[in-house]
């Protein structure tokens, strides 16, 4: 197995990110006072100012894909020496690669998105492009429609599996809820339990109100260099410690590696890269941080990243294990449950948060190793932080 | 405007349409090393063969799980309604709706069966009952 060299790791120097309970209320009540573009800038300049660098000295440019990769490096005047467009995830791993193998030493990772703002739709006929996706000819004609319905197609067989039932589904929202209320910067800070979790309408039964993300406006950015310039530059560099991906394209429109397998093969084969380039364990990790468009996300990668056993990522989030204070604490801003839809950009921040001991009330203690984990649409990868670059 | 969402048709679609239209339900079948494919495609994705033939399938398959859509998402389908994945005999999984049934009555793991309903003038969709 190959592996990095501690030179030339890719570290974490600045975060930032946009104000989501401000905003939310701001877009709900009154109105955007901006776009994208305006969220994604505003967590540029916050990044940016706490790395220390200089606009000039930018070399590297990822943007997500919520907003132009074009448009936004003419409005922030970035003319990168090298650049791509990339979930939140994939983003960081992209970053990271360019920085070992030296193509550039500091890279600008920005996200933006007025999704509230423009009532984007994630069902129905004007969902992510519609009739531009194969799927669409597969799945509306019969009302089939929006990843909600597919994860609570996936969650049915696994509950009708593995016995697990929606009282238990319940405390992965509730879990992660906690987490929320100390977390000044989340939408959603007020206390829910399983009752008023069970009360709560079905949007795609067995999927509950509280079992799907917000829909929120909202910009991240991140700032990352090599460990060199990280030591000169930042007192807590966070290192991208080691990372993986395995994709499951094969009859993915027949849903067949969700329905038959929850993603885990792609999960296991992930988990074993991610701990084999960083040289870390599973006991090592500290908190989790999970892609979490929709409740079913967490137990899947519970047990795909085999911190439990096939079947019992259920019994692990009720008996109160990822919540503050357990053994694995999950999603400790709240994640796109409760804290922000950042379609994982905010997992990313909070990851390197927790290990810089900033995280506030909802500090995760001791915490020196976080991996993330992410599902989605068949793609899964993985990415360990850590506060060591580890040992060569 | 029918409600229906807009059929999405590209070149393989058409002839998938065509049939069901016809009231047959024909998916793609490898001639080199007879894998079922679904969706249609130009190549099979098991041995990467150009050479296919359109059969029915048999119309028989089992739910391997369903959802019921609590939310309305399209004009058409008013809900609640049942969406189901049905494992065809053949192999490949299916999306359809089951009809004739209550959502008390829905269970993975029970056997379904092939029905053709027009739902409007232009369109006719492959469905499925219960056994």
């Amino acid at each position: 197995m190959p592996s990095p060299s501690t030179q030339n790791l890719a570290a974490v120097i600045g975060v930032g990110e946009t104000d989501y309970a401000d905003d939310y209320d701001q877009v709900k009540e009154v109105g955007a006072n901006t776009d994208g573009y305006g969220y994604a800038a505003t967590a540029f300049k916050r990044a940016l100012a706490e790395s220390g660098l200089r606009r000039e000295r930018i070399g590297g440019l990822i943007v997500g894909p919520t907003i132009s990769y074009e448009r936004t490096a003419e409005l922030l005047s970035l003319n990168p020496r090298w650049s791509s467009q990339r979930i939140a995830g994939k983003a960081v791993i992209e970053a990271a690669l360019a920085i070992e193998a030296g193509a550039v030493d500091t890279v600008a990772l920005i996200y933006g998105n007025n999704q509230q703002s423009v009532d984007t739709q994630y069902g129905g006929p004007d969902a992510m492009g519609g009739e531009k996706y194969l799927s669409y000819a597969y799945y509306a004609p019969w009302g089939m429609t929006s990843q909600g319905a597919l994860y609570a197609m996936t969650m049915q067989r696994y509950m009708h599996e593995m016995d697990l039932t929606e009282r238990e589904l319940g405390h992965v929202a509730v879990a992660q809820r906690k987490h929320a209320q100390m977390n000044p910067k989340a939408i959603m800070r007020d206390p829910l339990d399983i009752d008023s979790y069970l009360d709560a309408r079905y949007i795609v039964e067995p999927l509950r109100l509280y079992d799907y993300c917000l829909v929120n406006d909202g910009g991240v950015a991140l700032i990352l260099t090599n460990s060199d310039l990280a030591a000169e530059l930042c007192e807590v560099p966070i290192y991208v410690r080691g990372f993986g991906q395995k994709d499951l394209n094969t009859d993915a429109t027949q849903l067949r590696p969700r329905l038959m397998e929850y993603y885990r093969s792609a999960q296991e084969a992930t988990a074993k890269q991610v701990f084999s380039r960083a040289d870390l364990e599973h006991e090592d990790i500290d908190a989790l941080q999970v892609y979490d468009s929709f409740s079913p996300h967490i137990i899947f990668a519970l047990e795909g990243f085999r911190f439990v056993d096939f079947g019992n990522g259920g019994e692990f989030v009720a008996s109160g294990a990822t919540e503050p204070e357990g053994e694995l604490p999950v999603n400790t801003s709240g994640g796109h449950l409760s804290e922000t839809y950042m379609q994982g950009w905010n997992h990313q921040v909070e990851a390197v948060r927790q290990l810089r001991g900033t995280a506030g009330d909802r500090q995760v203690s001791g915490c020196q190793n976080v991996l993330y984990a992410c599902s989605a649409v068949g793609k899964v990868h993985g990415i360990a932080y850590s506060a060591e670059a580890g040992v060569q | 405007m029918t409600g229906y969402p807009d059929q999405v048709k590209g070149y393989y679609e058409e002839t998938f349409w065509d049939y069901i239209d016809q009231q047959e339900l024909r998916l793609q079948q490898c001639a080199d090393c007879g894998e079922w494919r679904f969706p249609a495609g130009p190549v099979c994705p098991a041995c990467l063969s150009d050479e296919l033939a359109w059969k029915a399938v048999s119309g028989e398959g089992e739910i391997v799980s369903y959802v019921v859509f609590r939310k309305q998402y399209f004009d058409a389908y008013e809900p609640p309604y049942n969406v189901a994945s049905i494992e065809l005999a053949e192999g490949p999984l299916f999306v359809s709706n089951i009809v004739d049934v209550s959502i008390d009555e829905l269970d993975i793991g029970q056997d379904v069966s092939l029905v053709f309903e027009t739902v409007t003038e232009d369109l006719t969709l492959p469905r499925f009952e219960l056994v």
